[in-house]
């Protein structure tokens, strides 16, 4: 099976590491309009994920302290590609919370309803 | 029944801060927030939530500003927890207009059910994401309303239960 290879994205306030099949936030997502900086490196881990057949991928938001509304615009517009993609394309997503940050368990759990059975939010 | 009007005088805690609206401020504002929720509520969780609420109240009081200045008012309302926020900021009509749409049209459902929906639209449209407000409401439980003085203040108000 492929593995995700990517550099990571850096900017003033956080950082988004891709490594094996796991993407790893950290930091705090408070810009004005992320989009411009973010999507563009999603549709890239997106590309790389069908291209070679990947099943699954894992996002790991416990070391992201902060998300705004734009920025779950970004996440958004990544897993609502999922449900559109060929069935023999289409992967699972794990979001990866911490129970003792209020915002992931709400924001991230509503993510799930977006593409029914292909993500998940796990707690950890 | 606690009043839902702001009364300094027979508040059980209030601030008011007023501020440039210049969007690196609104971390500070949020962390300061934070801050007095934490020393003011025993319920941390709801504390978080009100802090991410007031947080996207004041990002889109500084993105729809049309004159310098961004007032914010919290209050507590009752021992139990009962919060009232409002934003405040010059706004033009039709931002006013606009954002009253928005308020509108996410009351037409479920807080949850807008807020998916809101998502699935925001999807579709370059630019401001709008998901704000039916991310307020849906995630921190609240009420919002919008008032315009007439001086052209927009004041946008929520209640936290």
């Amino acid at each position: 099976m492929g593995s995700l290879s990517l550099d990571k994205l850096t900017d003033a306030k956080f950082n988004i590491e891709v490594s094996g099949n796991m993407v790893k936030f950290s930091g705090c997502i408070d810009l004005q309009d992320p989009e411009p900086i973010i999507s563009p490196f999603f549709d890239k881990i997106h590309k790389q994920i069908v291209d070679q057949n990947i099943k699954e991928v894992s996002l790991d938001f416990k070391a992201l302290t902060f998300l705004n509304s734009s920025g779950i615009k970004t996440i958004t517009k990544w897993v609502m590609k999922i449900p559109n993609l060929t069935d023999d394309k289409k992967y699972k997503m794990r979001l990866l919370y911490s129970e003792e940050i209020t915002w992931q368990r709400t924001s991230l759990m509503i993510l799930t309803y977006l593409a029914p059975g292909f993500v998940e939010a796990i707690p950890g | 029944m606690a009043t839902e009007k702001r009364d300094d005088n027979n508040s059980l805690g209030y601030i008011r801060l007023s501020f440039g609206p210049k969007w690196k401020y609104v971390a500070c504002v949020r962390s300061f927030v934070q801050n007095f929720l934490s020393i003011s509520i025993s319920d941390s969780q709801k504390a978080d939530k009100i802090s991410m609420a007031v947080s996207e109240l004041v990002e889109n009081a500084v993105k729809y500003n049309a004159k310098e200045k961004t007032w914010l008012y919290i209050q507590l309302l009752s021992d139990d927890g009962e919060i009232l926020v409002e934003s405040e900021n010059y706004a033009t009509p039709d931002n006013v207009k606009s954002l009253q749409k928005q308020l509108e049209k996410i009351y037409e459902k479920s807080p949850m059910d807008a807020y998916i929906e809101r998502m699935k639209e925001a999807v579709s449209k370059d630019g401001q994401s709008q998901l704000g407000l039916a991310r307020i409401r849906c995630e921190a439980n609240c009420d919002i309303k919008t008032e315009v003085k007439p001086d052209g203040i927009l004041k946008v108000r929520a209640i936290f239960h």
